[in-house]
């Protein structure tokens, strides 16, 4: 069978399980997949060499009609901030560019469990720092769509390998839209779930208290299975939610009323092609049962709260890179330790040391309350501002992006222009509610992306929303690779 | 006013051992960054308690050992001597 | 000149050796005997991607030290990031507490008294050890340095005074006291290496704080003091002004040096760990730790002043050694006796506990000898079967032997002597042999005691004394 790589994951699973195909056939034309086109995406750092093996033995085991996990056949690529044993994880950074992890983390044992092949580990920004996937220590990834264009970040190589064809599904993190970002750009599925649904336990840490790990597939199935095997409470994990140990998220086709809320604020600041486009969507949305409404959300504080409590978590995650315990060839002896330390860390890319200087500034004891603390009380306040919206709507809705793609190298200069591109997606990390980014069409072969958010822990009302949404848009192109 | 002077003591704060053209080139852009993070000084948020999650102390684990996760520092530090990390000298 | 006001705070590590792993991860708590870096995880070793896992039982541990220093403790706790860099810090930050109006640490504004004193406690507060740094030589002259992981992520408790302390006496009374404590609620051995670290701060009148880090046992804290304070009356009497600064405990030339590191200004950039959520310590959960807590030594003491009637000294003499006061109440258990078998503990056992070497002895391991042991001496003497003198032999023997005294004794047949006959003859050797002391008698009352004791030898120790002493006063009337 030809083009498997252009299956979605259930019509793998299905396939492999029916004998259509086997898994060693799907994992070689993934890598003969990425062997043609990653040279122009660039979505991989490294590829697990031992993928094809793997996929051998559950073909055996199969064939001697042994029973294999629920994602035998699956082939995910993970983010390279998520540890995976024995796989190099360099976070795209000089200060890990041969670190192996002595161990898995929490989500990639729970994948190896059910027998999914990790394919490879993709790129990303430096640290997860940025919403290009232009500024790791590999260079930027290329837009499937058009490769002159930012795939967004910093999970940009997560989200181009699954619209490149390259994988089933992948893994990124979020930390103030670094899922839904490059899904929008890059015409994916990208969900960023409730904090603490899902264990960062080795998830190389940015900024603790906004980030999750998250799912890019190319449909909402994909992404509800790769769910119920990554969500639940982890020991390894002291800020994972009780209330799920084991999670039965279903991707169905039910339809049921929901109302929704269009975020004025989002829609008025964004690219007119955007915003016609959400309108658009809205007309697909409703229905007898299904109406939307305009709602108004201030999130003028939203973006410095995001930044200043994401920089000062990143200051204090990222002291631990010294090179004693893991780092590259660096002779210590004869240094002195201070100076020792500044010159491995100056190694560091530019974006990563200004956001820990600037991180350091807000902790400074002078400094807390004005800052750090502030920034926290935002959160609070913007918490109830979102739960009172809930209260009136199920669903808001906005652009995930104010800005459609933009060229590699374009939007470098003014670091608080870049920042601002996040407006429209801080607000989930900032308050802890799931949100996900769908495809929504396109303005001159560029992506465009619709995102919906829930309140906290109704990621199964999301999915069907989502479910709903999928169907009606009828998004069905492929990137012309 | 964010000053070369304070953002040198920034870079010492970070152990980062900048040279004179990223202390320049990065004082402008720390500089307008913390411009925009200043706004935060425009609303008053006295009697605005932090968000916070809470767990009972039964809710932690149990004080039992396991070992089967140890870590063979040898397999990711470049530098080491008899079993110990090799560190620069303190002095 | 004027003897100007000491004062002196005091802030005490201690490790919680009670517990079987460290604060945040599964790795055995004890590191001791382990070769370097071979008791690490992920977590302790500081590796990209991990994160804390709390134990639980260290907060049962660091309540149970809260309640004994009487102090307040909060509805909420939690933990804080104190960042700096350090070769030791896996994590170059450690997870501690802090009180900054926030949700602090385990507890505060608490009292503990001590001797005929008492000292404010600022706070207690749970956080984790870091490494240990090892030089080849010197630390002054090695180009590297030598990284040991294996102690990071202990359990520490932190106590903090105030300076209520007015001499080196004190502190070291109170010390005591606290070593009291932590033996009896079980949560720290202080007799383990490096178990508890103590630093100092001196001032004197109205001069300038000086800060002493880092002394490695109690015992070391009251020499350190003395110097320090003798360091900074000595200034100040050739009228040099004493500065603030921090020094350390040289515990090899029994001096308080300079600090040689240029301790700048440290901010600790100070935040609530975002990876540990707020631990609630509701009024249940705290009423369960009071009352499952062991017993507090004062409690114990007045128990044992008003239950079995022991004097204050026995009482406290048994108490600073919580294993003699284990061994005592067990041994009661067994034959009640109070008052003979804190005797036999206090004035016998004691001396031989003495005279270890180790500071790690321990009555049962090192003696074999235990409470049923001296329950049955005591019961021996009590029932008149051997005199005091013969369990007195009787006990070296247990203490090298292990045997139970009743099996000693039939072994070498030392039941008393009651018999009048016999006892008549080892009094007329007596008489025979000391007819110089018999002499004396009439002025020497004194002359009584010393013949009892010589026929006492004559008979192996067991004559009964009583028998005797009456068969001797009888002759010495006869005789004058």
């Amino acid at each position: 069978m030809s083009k498997l790589f252009t299956l979605s994951a259930e019509q793998i699973i299905s396939g492999v399980r029916n004998r259509e195909f086997t898994i060693e056939d799907y994992v070689i034309q993934l890598l003969e997949r990425i062997n043609d086109i990653d040279d122009k995406i660039k979505a991989f750092i490294t590829i697990n060499d031992e993928a094809l093996n793997t996929a051998r033995k559950l073909d055996k085991k199969i064939k001697s009609q042994e029973a294999v996990g629920s994602l035998a056949g699956i082939a995910v690529g993970i983010k390279d901030n998520i540890c995976t044993k024995d796989i190099k994880t360099t976070c795209a950074s000089k200060l890990l560019q041969e670190y192996i992890p002595p161990y898995d983390a929490t989500v990639v044992r729970r994948l190896k469990e059910r027998d999914a092949i990790i394919i490879g580990k993709v790129n990303l920004d430096e640290f997860a720092m940025g919403s290009t996937t232009e500024f790791g220590s590999y260079g930027p990834s290329h837009n499937p769509w058009n490769p002159d264009y930012v795939v967004g970040g910093s999970s940009g190589g997560s989200a181009a390998s699954v619209a490149a064809l390259e994988c089933t599904v992948s893994l990124g993190s979020d930390t103030g839209g670094s899922i839904r970002c490059p899904a929008s750009f890059c015409s994916v599925v990208g969900l960023k779930p409730t904090y603490g649904l899902v264990s960062r336990f080795g998830l190389v840490s940015y900024s603790n208290s906004l980030e999750q790990i998250g799912p890019l597939g190319r449909t909402v199935s994909d992404i509800v299975m790769i769910m119920n095997v990554i969500a639940g409470f982890d020991e390894n994990d002291n800020t994972t939610r009780n209330e799920i140990k084991t999670p039965g998220f279903v991707a169905s086709d039910v339809k049921r009323p929901v109302r929704y809320g269009l975020i004025k604020e989002l829609v008025e600041a964004s690219d007119p092609a955007i915003s016609k486009l959400v309108y658009s969507s809205l007309d697909l949305l409703s229905s007898n049962d299904c109406k939307w409404e305009e709602v108004s959300l201030n999130s003028d504080y939203a973006l410095a709260s995001y930044y200043t409590i994401a920089m000062a978590e990143a200051s204090s995650n990222l002291a631990r890179y010294d090179n004693l315990r893991y780092g590259f060839d660096f002779d210590p002896e004869g240094y002195e330790w201070n100076s020792y330390f500044s010159k491995i860390r100056n190694n560091f890319g530019d974006e990563v040391k200004r956001r820990i200087m600037i991180g350091s500034h807000v902790l400074l004891s002078g400094y807390y309350a004005k800052y750090y603390l502030k920034a926290q009380k935002v959160r609070s306040i913007l918490r109830h501002e979102v739960k009172k919206l809930f209260k009136q709507v199920d669903v808001l809705i906005s652009p995930t992006m104010p800005v459609l793609p933009f060229k590699i190298g374009e939007n470098i200069d003014d670091p608080v222009k870049r920042y601002l591109i996040d407006t429209n997606t801080v607000v989930a990390n900032l308050v802890g509610t799931p949100a996900i980014s769908l495809p929504a069409g396109f303005s001159d072969n560029l992506p465009i992306g619709l995102q919906l958010m829930t309140d906290e822990m109704q990621e199964q009302l999301l999915f069907d929303v989502s479910k709903m949404y999928e169907s009606v848009a009828s998004i069905k192109r492929r990137p012309d690779l | 006013m964010v000053t070369i002077e304070h953002v040198k003591h920034l870079a010492w704060l970070s152990r980062l051992d900048l040279t004179n053209d990223e202390i320049e080139n990065y004082h402008i852009e720390i500089e307008k960054i913390i411009r925009y993070l200043d706004r935060l000084d425009s609303i008053s948020l006295s009697d605005v308690e932090p968000r916070h999650y809470e767990r009972r102390v039964s809710e932690f684990r149990d004080d039992i050992i396991y070992d089967d996760n140890q870590t063979d520092l040898s397999k990711t530090t470049k530098y080491s001597k008899e079993g110990y990390v090799k560190g620069p000298r303190m002095r | 000149m004027m003897d100007e006001q000491v004062n002196i705070g005091i802030e005490i590590h201690c490790q919680l050796t009670g517990l079987q792993t460290k604060l945040f991860c599964k790795c055995k708590g004890d590191y001791r005997n382990e070769l370097p870096n071979k008791n690490i995880c992920p977590i302790c070793s500081g590796q990209p991607g991990s994160m804390p896992q709390l134990n639980g039982k260290a907060v049962d541990h660091s309540c149970m030290i809260a309640f004994a220093m009487n102090c307040i403790i909060p509805p909420r706790m939690g933990f804080y990031r104190k960042n700096y860099f350090y070769p030791d810090l896996p994590k170059n930050y450690q997870i501690s507490q802090y009180d900054s109006g926030g949700i602090g640490s385990v507890g505060y504004s608490g009292k503990l008294q001590y001797g005929g004193d008492f000292a404010r406690i600022r706070r207690v507060q749970l956080e984790e050890d870091p490494g240990r740094l090892v030089y080849e030589a010197d630390m002054d002259t090695s180009f590297y340095t030598l990284i040991d992981y294996n102690r990071a992520g202990t359990a520490l408790v932190e106590i903090v005074t105030e300076p209520d302390f007015k001499d080196a006496a004190e502190v070291r009374t109170f010390l005591n006291k606290l070593t009291s404590i932590l033996e009896h609620l079980g949560v720290c051995n202080t007799k383990l290496e490096g178990s508890v670290r103590c630093d100092a701060n001196i001032s004197i009148g109205s001069g300038k704080r000086v800060e002493i880090k880092n002394v490695g046992s109690f015992r070391e804290v009251e020499k350190a003091l003395n110097f320090e304070i003798t360091r900074q009356k000595s200034l100040s009497s050739h009228s040099i002004e004493v500065k603030s600064e921090t020094r350390h405990w040289d515990s090899e030339r029994k001096v308080t040096k300079q600090s040689r590191a240029k301790e700048e200004e440290q901010d600790y950039k100070y935040f609530p760990e975002p990876d540990i959520p707020i631990i609630l310590l509701s009024e249940e959960y705290l009423s369960s730790i009071q009352q499952k807590m062991p017993e507090l030594p004062d409690k114990r003491r007045n128990r044992f002043v008003a239950d079995f009637q022991l004097s204050d000294h026995v009482a406290h003499v048994l108490i600073n050694n919580k294993e003699m006061a284990d061994f005592f109440e067990a041994a009661v258990q067994i034959y009640y006796s109070p008052k003979e078998i804190a005797n036999w503990l206090v004035s016998d056992l004691m001396s031989f506990i003495g005279n270890s070497k180790t500071e790690e002895s321990s009555i049962a391991l090192d003696l074999r000898i235990g409470p049923k042991h001296i329950a049955e001496l005591a019961r021996l003497v009590d029932e008149n079967i051997i005199s005091r003198h013969t369990a007195k032999l009787t006990l070296s023997k247990i203490m090298r032997t292990g045997q139970m005294p009743s099996q000693i004794i039939r072994e070498s047949d030392s039941s008393k002597i009651h018999d009048e006959r016999i006892l008549l003859k080892a009094v007329e050797d007596a008489f025979e042999s000391e007819k110089a002391a018999v002499i004396d008698a009439s002025s020497n009352p004194g002359v009584v005691n010393f013949l009892l004791g010589r026929v006492l030898k004559l008979t192996q120790g067991r004559a009964d004394p009583q028998i005797a002493l009456a068969l001797i006063k009888n002759k010495l009337r006869k005789t004058t």
